[in-house]
């Protein structure tokens, strides 16, 4: 067997993407393997007029309801919280709302510090670098000088609060609470071959003006200009491994055609449901639980960011509609909740309004939208005067809470979709209430004339992390500190399912710092 | 049900210009005829009585299922959009200017001692 590329990348999105840019740029030959097709940004819902049915069709993000041609079957009956996510070139990118914090120093030493969870192997101060490197390629915009954030020193402009935020900002205020303008993977400005943002709103739809910086307009742009080979409609079924060493990767092309790559390290980042997926699926004789899975772990420890939701309604129209839908302002004022019942914390992260159709549905729901003369006014009392502040609850790891293969609901290659098992552990159950507590007090300290809270919310399972833990110990992880399996030579894990412990803030830009990272370390082995 | 606006320019459902075509596709149409015409609906009758009383004796799923897709479509409907909410249909590639952040109002988070 002769290796037909140095490392071969299952998965175009955050981590994949990140990763196939670093090898590339130290001249090695890449392979990327991704589930999804292309793209084209004229079909995103707000190119088109009937964007808000686009959206909820074929740019679902619930994975069990989109059911698309390159989606693997994925059940989530066993979890109050469906799992989000794109297979697209680019993955779940294309479709984030771009909020981007990175995860807190703190938050690698949950377990010496509040005696929860796991301590990570790796530290804060390791990732600071690619952090940096991270937001440059990526574009962040954001106001540097947030005191939690001490570090970050270089953004372009943040995007603009409006009016609801410059109302959500003084109820901040006057609580005397920390809030601050949202760190955002959006270009603000024109520059270095990107168009400025221009406030659309639902950069959850896909972005057509291509300012949202999903990784098909950063990083594959530019690791396809060093030369590395995306192939895209592929979908890896199993890990081809000789000797207790990785050395390639099997899988069916758009036609269902049986093919074979093989590779000197294969790198896994098709996301913490895809990457145990494929190792659970490339059991054998000598691997009969799955690969790299003597500890038993491989797919437990599901960690999804349970959320909480609270709706605001003011008397006057505050822009709510434009503007980047997710990212306007966060606060980390309860991040650590020491006189409460609860460890660990939570972040709150403030949205803008929805589109037309969604107002008008919220409106029926809860029996405030009446039909005939009385439509108009009905609509015009939310429309544009809604904001909604989410609580981002800090998960914890739990084994019982898991990705496990399906045998019952096959993908089109006749290969395991996945079933998901969850429930939200006690310590997140008294934080969702006291997240919620906390967001009416804001809203009515803000002006809001109604509010609505409901949690956990369910199409909301976007931050998937956990399933192929990093750790020192192979009996108590998937992974080492280099990402590599602790039971198979040369096969590495760079995405999400590598994390620990899951923060309380979006995990995107760290999901990036994390994959750069390990992509160095790799490159040095 | 969504009888327009004629003094902001919004439209009937029935005179937006697809309306023949795309009524035929809604769920349920002629399970809902049938209800209209054993209910003896006319244009008299308040419309929202007039659902009320349909979910009542009829259930609450079909008639749901018919107002969720009038909804989708008259309001995801370029002509109703833009003169109800002043946007432009599709949304791309037409620019919102929002104003600066007042960085004023940061002022007492940075004084902070966190």
């Amino acid at each position: 067997m002769t290796a037909d590329f140095d490392y071969i990348v299952v998965g175009s999105g955050a981590a994949g993407a990140a990763a196939a840019w670093r090898f590339s740029e130290k001249n090695a030959d890449v392979l990327i393997l991704e589930l999804g097709d292309y793209v084209n940004s004229s079909a995103y819902p707000t190119a088109n007029k009937n964007w808000e049915q686009l959206k909820n069709v074929e740019f679902n993000p619930v994975a069990s309801s989109r059911k698309g041609l390159y989606d693997y079957p994925v059940d989530d009956g066993d979890s109050p919280i469906a799992v989000c996510n794109f297979n697209a070139v680019g993955g779940s990118t294309i479709l984030f709302s771009a909020h981007f914090p990175r995860f807190l120093r703190q938050d690698f030493s949950i377990k010496t510090d509040h005696n929860i969870g796991v301590d990570w192997p790796i530290f804060y101060d390791s990732l600071l670098p690619y952090f940096d490197i991270n937001e440059k390629e990526m574009a962040l915009s954001g106001l540097p000088g947030d005191p939690y954030y001490p570090e970050i020193e270089n953004a372009l402009p943040p995007v603009p609060l409006g009016k609801i935020g410059e109302t959500l900002a003084k109820g901040f205020n006057q609580l005397g609470w920390h809030w601050w303008p949202s760190f955002a993977a959006i270009s603000t400005r024109e520059g270095n071959g990107r168009s400025k943002c221009i406030n659309l709103g639902p950069c959850n739809a896909g972005c057509p003006q291509q300012a949202k910086s999903s990784v098909d307009q950063t990083y594959l742009k530019k690791a396809k200009s060093n030369g590395v080979t995306l192939i895209s409609k592929f979908s890896v079924s199993k890990i081809i491994v000789e000797d207790d060493v990785a050395v390639g990767v099997e899988g069916f092309d758009e036609n269902g055609t049986s093919k074979i790559f093989y590779g000197n390290k294969i790198v896994l980042a098709a996301s913490a449901i895809g990457t145990p997926r494929i190792l659970l699926n490339s059991n054998s004789e000598g691997f009969p639980n799955g690969l790299a899975n003597s500890s038993g772990l491989v797919g437990k420890n599901l960690m999804i960011h349970p959320l909480g939701y609270v709706e605001g309604i003011f008397n006057d129209y505050l822009e709510a509609d434009s503007g980047p839908q997710g990212c306007m302002l966060y606060s980390l004022e309860h991040h650590r909740s020491p006189d409460s019942d609860h460890k660990l914390g939570y972040m709150m992260h403030a949205l803008r309004g929805g589109g037309p159709v969604e107002i008008a549905k919220a409106a029926l729901g809860r029996k405030k939208l009446r039909f005939g003369d009385s439509l108009y006014a009905d609509f015009k009392k939310l429309y544009g005067k809604q904001s909604v502040v989410t609580i981002i609850c800090e998960d914890v790891p739990e084994v019982k809470n898991q990705v496990m293969l399906d045998y019952d609901s096959l993908d089109r290659f006749g290969q395991p979709g996945i079933k998901v098992a969850y429930q939200l552990h006690e310590n997140t159950k008294k934080m969702l209430i006291h997240g919620m507590g906390n967001a009416r007090k804001l809203m009515k300290e803000a002006g809001a004339v109604k509010i609505y809270a409901h949690g956990p919310v369910k199409n909301t399972g976007w931050h998937i992390m956990g399933t192929c833990k990093m750790g020192l110990d192979p009996q108590q992880s998937v992974v080492d500190v280099n990402g590599q399996a602790h039971d198979v030579k040369n096969l590495f894990i760079v995405d999400s399912s590598v994390f620990p412990t899951s923060s309380c803030v979006n995990p995107a830009n760290t999901i990036q710092a994390v994959a750069l990272y390990l992509a160095d370390k790799i490159y040095e082995l | 049900m969504f009888p327009g606006d004629q003094s902001k320019n919004i439209p009937a459902i029935d005179l937006l210009n697809d309306f023949d075509k795309k009524v035929l596709s809604f769920q349920n149409m002629e399970a809902l005829s049938a209800i209209v015409i054993s209910l003896e609906f006319d244009e008299s009758d308040q419309i929202n009585e007039f659902i009320k009383k349909a979910k009542s004796q009829y259930g609450s799923l079909i008639v749901n299922e018919f107002i969720n897709d009038c909804i989708e479509y008259y309001f995801g409907h370029t002509d109703v959009i833009m003169p109800l909410t002043n946007k432009n249909s599709p949304l791309f590639p037409n620019e919102t200017v929002l104003n600066d952040i007042d960085f004023e109002l940061l002022e007492p988070v940075y004084l902070r001692d966190l």
